[in-house]
């Protein structure tokens, strides 16, 4: 794998060839522009954020069936991915207004949308990317009836499975923005997945964890953005269930027996009962605390305990 | 890298092979290749030479060695496939999961041909039954068979257990499975079709059996990776049985060009061979294996994870595979395909990772090793038996060899098999031969598996055509006519001049003794370096046998039917004590020589038995082996439930006549009015006929020299696994 | 007679079952897929024995849910005949359509062999060709055989005569000698209240040919048969 010439240069990003046909890399850069290139700045540390993030957001999506253009992180700041036809469309998906929506059509900061409001807009430099409807894009013939319908429900399912995702790390999901290519006749999410092109606020404080911070002069940005990251890679995210599942008092446990027996033999003469049982361990993600012991009581009585011979208790770990 | 070769078993001869061959130095993904495709357990590259003498055809051959099972025609448009194979270094690890594997694994080489499984065998080595070690060994063994064969629905009908302080370290799990088709669907593990999709189906690829080959394994530091530790191969019968049917299915269907399990080594192995035998290359992109957990591309491609297949697919097929593949719940993935020429080139992300010539892969070096006669050989052979001081109590010297772990009853171990599902087992364990019948048919399969290593340690060349003539004599006391037959050889070190020497011996033994019985060779396997600390096993090489009866209402087993009928010995009993269970039991000695072998008399007197077996006139019948005449005929009137009064040649002496384990001889009965015919087929053949007494009462006698009741008899072989197991056996 | 075999993932006795019916008996019968959700064409149905879903978590836990058993559950509420050999019973048991539930044998092994057992309602629709009394030899073949309930459910069992069959010994005693798992009360075989439903852990599809060494298992098979032709 050998990087070579230099494609494009972004505000946030260089795009890499390699020698390997239908593969590009992504350099993530700290440099960080807002207002149409208007602000510059930078963020230090942000080029390996974005890209360690997009690294562990886009390797979620695809085990959920969602095909990204990613194919793995090279090293901190580099992506390597599948080199896309562009579809010139950048999608947005808004679960509360903020920013340019909430100016654009006078919303309160942070007022929620009764659904997932989707948004598209024509991705072009030098026209700065206006806001764009169906029409348009027929008419500017940037993607076909069914393209269209295609990334529209991958945003949304995109959107369905983040908000959990973010809620379960401690971080409302208020909007982010997608990009799509064509490889092969089928259609990936392209692009990144990190504070540039999304608004996360955290669920306790409601304090901006994104771009936002840069475009507003909120300050702590390299902070926050490393914050963002650690909730992200946490390893064992979500709610642990421990379950323990033992023959009922009364029920004859042969395998107890046979236990007990042989540690007899081996000389542990203080043992006077051994029941054996089974302990099942369960990763709930995006689930809440009071709602989870439910569902989790309902999964022993319907499946995991028999009750005729078994008892259950379980712990849930936030 | 220089090291890192030698690491991985590899010798300097044979990376400079590599290096010649590939023009150039090896990668990482490559060298982890080769080392585990010229491993000996690959590549057979120290049993090669040898092998190639055995007789592997006949007419009715339609497969021999080379691919995943052998197959035989057995008439009216149906074949028979079987193989054997072992687990024993992993079952040495793990007795449950290796054990289990191990069933797997055969499984999967006689579906891979396109038969439907119907039994397994498991000939079984222990060591001193005294010892904690192999108790715990055959407890995990036996439960390992039973876990997985019954979870595949597959009958387990035979087999054989024996005890020796020689495998203390080192148990054998030998394992054969049988498999029954028509005798056109038979599918063989080639690739073929330039442009054809190489598929994927079954359980997901994760580190088992990676093993020695984990030096290889990255040394960067990676902050989120786990562990990177080799685990036990775990099986998953469920999956497997799944795997079953999906395939039958496919290949019903007729939608597969080719079909080859992942054993040994994995998808290298399955690839490399598949190609090399279609004459074509592959091409295979690696991050599209389906795995556990996050691993490096060497380690995909050495893996022995369980329960995968690799098909090779024509394109307008593609889609009514996957979707069998699915409704059964299987992961089904197409991983590349079939290309021109004959590299293996495996890419990962686009990227090459391995480029090397299938064949190069698939066959790998052939040695030939330097062999010597042991000294053993003549000391242990000389022993002087007229020093030995006998017993003069014979019933209780045969209630000793019965209570023994080698002759008791073997309940214990195949009550824990299911061996009747399928409903085609009609002799059931405990006689010579397990007995099939095929549904649709008056046909029946006879199947018996032996090796008796003591001799083959005494003389392996004698000792193993002993190990012949006695899985034929079984078949032929079932009623079977002995067809083919399949092995496993598992020796100790081959590089060490003696063992290599026994080895070389017990293949010429072999070859000699099946082409003078006529009977095909048609698969097998070898195990070398079964030894620990120095001390290697008992050669033991394993044959199992498949005969054929013609009319399933012939069959017969071992017990006495009823009284009143005469019993007749075929064969003649000589003064031979040598490797016999009496002189090990009594006098705790292996010394002498094994038994004389006439291979002449052997199909004279096998040949006599088919014959009065055909004409209806035996009643049952046992061969004469371990324990001698003594303890056929026990176990004759335990099966039976009927005693016999028996008068034999006054002048013998006792010891010799009760216990000699003299070969080709039979044990039957017969109505009186038949004495006649037999005894003209018996003479006309040269055979020796011995019209012993009769069956009778509840007891048996032989002279004044055994008197014993049935339930006694019992009562010493019932018991004896029992007492194995709640500890020892000294009482 | 038009029996049908549910053949859920991991199942192996189906065949046998199926071979039985076809051949030995002579009947229609066909296979139903585990996510098939129509049985109402049939006349009996067979849940075989097996590993279904490998046995995994607990036998007959996962199978339980297969879409199929909701079906089979409104066939029974609704008076069908269901038979649950071995896995089947186990089956059953989870599926709440037979009372009670399945340890492991108290020798913790798998046994395979031949087995004596009691007839104890010779008046049901799967022994009325028996009597009472008579000792059948039928194959278990399990390593969770141990049947186990409360003591208000036994009582119930008992004395409503839906304990069908007792392991017992070679001339009909019933004793712990005879027993080969532990099961309460010797108990091999159960009906539901409306005697339309019969779960047993032994074999009789094992049973149903003399070159396999016993016809006994004929007595259950034979015995539905002819309490269909007597409802028709």
């Amino acid at each position: 794998m050998e990087k070579k010439e230099l494609i494009y240069e972004g505000k946030a990003k260089k795009i890499y060839a390699t020698d390997q046909p239908g593969q590009i890399i992504h350099e993530f850069k700290d440099d960080a522009t807002a207002f149409d290139g208007k602000k510059k700045g930078r963020i230090a540390g942000k080029g390996n954020t974005n890209a360690q993030m997009s690294d562990i957001i886009f390797r979620y999506l695809e085990r959920l069936g969602i095909r990204t253009h990613h194919v793995k992180l090279l090293c901190d700041n580099e992506i390597l991915t599948w080199h896309l036809d562009m579809i010139l469309i950048e999608l947005t998906v808004r679960n509360y207004a903020a920013g340019s929506l909430a100016k654009r059509l006078g919303y309160e900061e942070r007022t929620q949308m009764s659904e997932p409001l989707v948004e598209y807009y024509y991705k072009s430099d030098d026209l700065g990317d206006p806001l764009i409807s169906e029409e348009h894009i027929h008419e500017l013939d940037l993607a076909s009836e069914e393209q269209l319908q295609e990334i529209t429900e991958i945003a949304l399912r995109v959107n369905d499975v983040l908000i959990p995702y973010f809620q379960a790390r401690g971080l409302i999901l208020a909007d982010f923005k997608m990009e799509f290519g064509v490889r092969e006749g089928q259609i990936y999410v392209a692009d990144e997945f990190s504070p540039d092109i999304c608004r996360l606020w955290d669920a306790e404080s409601g304090e901006i964890m994104d771009k936002d911070r840069f475009r507003r002069d909120l300050g702590k940005l390299e902070e926050t953005y490393a914050e963002v990251l650690r909730r992200v890679k946490e390893e064992e995210h979500g709610l642990q269930v421990s379950i323990y599942i033992s023959p009922k008092k009364g029920v004859l446990d042969p395998q107890g027996q046979a236990a007990l027996g042989a540690l007899k033999t081996l000389g542990f003469e203080e043992v006077a009962d051994v029941r054996i049982g089974k302990y099942i361990t369960l990763r709930l993600e995006g689930a809440d605390g009071e709602k989870a012991r439910e569902r989790v009581k309902d999964m022993c009585e319907k499946l995991l305990a028999n009750p005729i011979i078994e008892d259950f208790r379980f712990d849930v770990l936030d | 890298m220089t090291e890192l070769y030698q690491e991985l078993g590899l010798t300097e001869d044979e990376y400079r092979d590599i290096i010649r061959i590939l023009g150039r130095e090896p990668n990482k993904v490559e060298l982890g290749m080769y080392s585990l495709m010229w491993s000996e357990h690959c590549s057979y590259k120290s049993s090669k030479m040898a092998l190639s003498q055995l007789p592997t055809r006949a007419s009715y051959v339609l497969q021999g060695p080379g691919e995943n099972a052998g197959i035989i025609d057995i008439g009216g448009g149906l074949a028979v496939a079987f193989k054997m194979e072992s687990h024993n270094h992993p079952s040495a690890v793990e007795p449950y999961q290796g054990a289990a594997t191990g069933i797997g694994g055969i499984v999967r080489d006689i579906f891979t041909m396109g038969a439907r499984p119907i039994a397994c065998l498991d000939p079984l080595r222990f060591g001193d039954p005294d010892k904690a070690r192999t108790r715990y060994l055959l407890s995990g063994v036996v439960a390992g068979i039973a876990g997985y064969g019954n979870c595949l629905g597959i009958p387990t009908v035979g087999g054989d257990i024996y005890f020796d302080q020689c495998y203390d370290e080192n148990p054998l799990v030998n394992v054969m499975c049988v498999g029954l088709m028509s005798k056109e669907a038979i599918i063989r593990g080639q690739a073929r079709g330039v442009g054809n999709a190489v598929v994927l189906i079954g359980n997901r690829t994760g580190r088992d059996g990676i093993g020695g080959a984990s030096i290889l394994a990255s040394q960067e530091f990676d902050e989120t990776s786990q562990e990177k530790r080799p685990s036990v191969q775990v099986g998953d019968p469920f999956t497997e049985k799944l795997l079953i049917e999906a395939c039958l299915e496919l290949l019903e269907k007729d939608l597969l060009v080719g079909l080859q399990d992942l054993g040994a080594a994995g998808i290298s192995c399955a690839c490399s061979e598949t190609a090399a035998r279609g004459n074509v290359g592959m091409q295979v992109n690696l991050e599209r294996v389906p795995l556990r957990e996050e691993m490096e591309p060497f380690e995909i491609m050495i893996s022995e994870s369980q329960e995968r297949m690799l098909a090779v697919v024509e394109p307008d097929k593609l889609e009514e595979v996957l979707e069998i593949c699915k409704r059964w719940g299987l992961n089904v993935v197409i991983i590349g395909e079939v290309t021109e020429g004959d590299l293996l080139e495996i890419d990962w992300y686009g990227e090459k990772v391995a480029e090397v010539p299938a064949s190069t892969l698939a066959s790998g070096p052939v040695y030939d090793r330097p062999a010597e006669r042991p000294d053993y050989i003549d000391e242990v052979q000389s022993y002087d038996m007229d020093k030995l001081e006998h017993p003069e109590d014979y019933n209780q010297v045969l209630l000793d060899l019965v209570g023994g772990p080698n002759l008791c009853d073997k309940r214990w171990v195949y009550e824990q098999y299911d061996h009747m599902i399928q409903l085609n087992t009609v002799v059931y364990p405990g006689s010579d031969a397990a007995v099939l019948r095929v549904k649709g048919t008056s046909k029946a399969l006879a199947i018996s598996c032996d090796g008796n290593s003591r001799y083959v340690y005494l003389d392996p060349y004698l000792g193993t055509q002993i190990v012949v003539a006695e899985a034929a004599r079984n078949v032929v006391a079932a009623g079977g006519v002995p067809m083919a037959m399949t092995n496993c050889l598992n020796f100790g070190s081959p590089e060490r001049s003696d063992i290599f020497w026994q080895f070389r011996e017990a293949v010429r033994g072999l070859a000699d003794a099946a082409r003078f019985m006529e009977i095909p060779v048609v698969s097998g396997n070898v195990s070398f370096y079964n030894e620990s600390y120095g001390e290697a096993i008992y050669p033991t090489p394993v044959v199992g046998m498949v005969g054929l009866i013609g009319n399933m209402a012939n069959r017969l087993t071992i017990g006495f039917p009823e009284e009143g009928l005469a019993v007749v010995m075929l064969g003649e009993t000589k003064e031979e004590l040598g490797g016999s269970e009496y002189l090990k039991r009594v006098h705790g000695l292996v010394a002498g020589k094994p038994p004389s072998l006439d291979l002449r008399m052997e199909k004279n007197v096998q040949a006599t038995c088919i014959e009065a077996i055909r004409l209806g006139l035996i009643k049952s019948a046992h061969d004469c082996s371990e324990g001698g005449a003594a303890v056929a005929l026990l176990e004759c009137c335990c099966a039976g439930g009927v005693g016999a009064s028996l008068e034999v040649d006054e002048g013998a002496s006792p010891i010799y006549w009760l216990f000699s384990e003299s070969q080709s001889r039979f044990v039957v009965t017969i109505e009186d009015k038949d004495l006649p015919f037999l005894e003209e087929l018996a003479v006309k053949r040269d055979v020796p006929y011995t019209v012993l007494g009769r069956t009778t009462g509840g007891r048996l006698k032989i002279n004044d020299w055994i008197d014993l009741a049935i339930e006694d008899m019992n009562g010493s072989r019932e018991e004896a696994l029992d007492k194995i197991l709640a500890g020892g056996t000294k009482d | 007679m038009r029996f049908g075999v549910v053949i859920f993932p991991g199942s192996n006795c189906e065949v046998d079952c199926y071979h039985v019916i076809d051949r030995v008996l002579g009947m229609d019968v066909e296979y139903i897929w585990h996510q098939d959700t129509d049985v109402s064409s049939y006349d009996c149905l067979v849940l075989p024995g097996g590993f279904s879903y490998g046995d995994y978590l607990r036998c007959g836990a996962i199978a339980r849910f297969s879409p199929v058993m909701e079906a089979v559950k409104e066939y029974a509420q609704g008076g069908g005949l269901v038979i649950g050999i071995c896995n089947g019973f186990q089956i059953l048991l989870e599926a709440g359509l037979l009372p009670g539930a399945m340890l492991q044998n108290t020798s913790l092994h798998f046994i395979c062999r031949f087995v004596d057992l009691k007839v104890e309602n010779a008046a049901t629709p799967w022994t009325n060709r028996g009597e009472q009394g008579q000792v059948l030899s039928i194959p278990i073949n399990h390593y969770e055989g141990n049947y186990v309930a409360d003591k208000a459910t036994h009582r119930k069992l008992v004395e409503e005569g839906r304990v069908i069959l007792r392991y017992c010994d070679q001339k009909g005693e019933v004793t712990a000698k005879a027993n080969p798992n532990g099961a309460l009360d010797n108990i091999a075989g159960i009906c539901n209240e409306g005697f339309n439903v019969f779960g047993l852990m032994p074999h009789p599809e094992r049973a149903a040919e003399n070159i396999l060494g016993s016809t006994d298992g004929l007595v259950i098979w034979e015995s539905v048969m002819a309490h269909f032709e007597e409802k028709r």
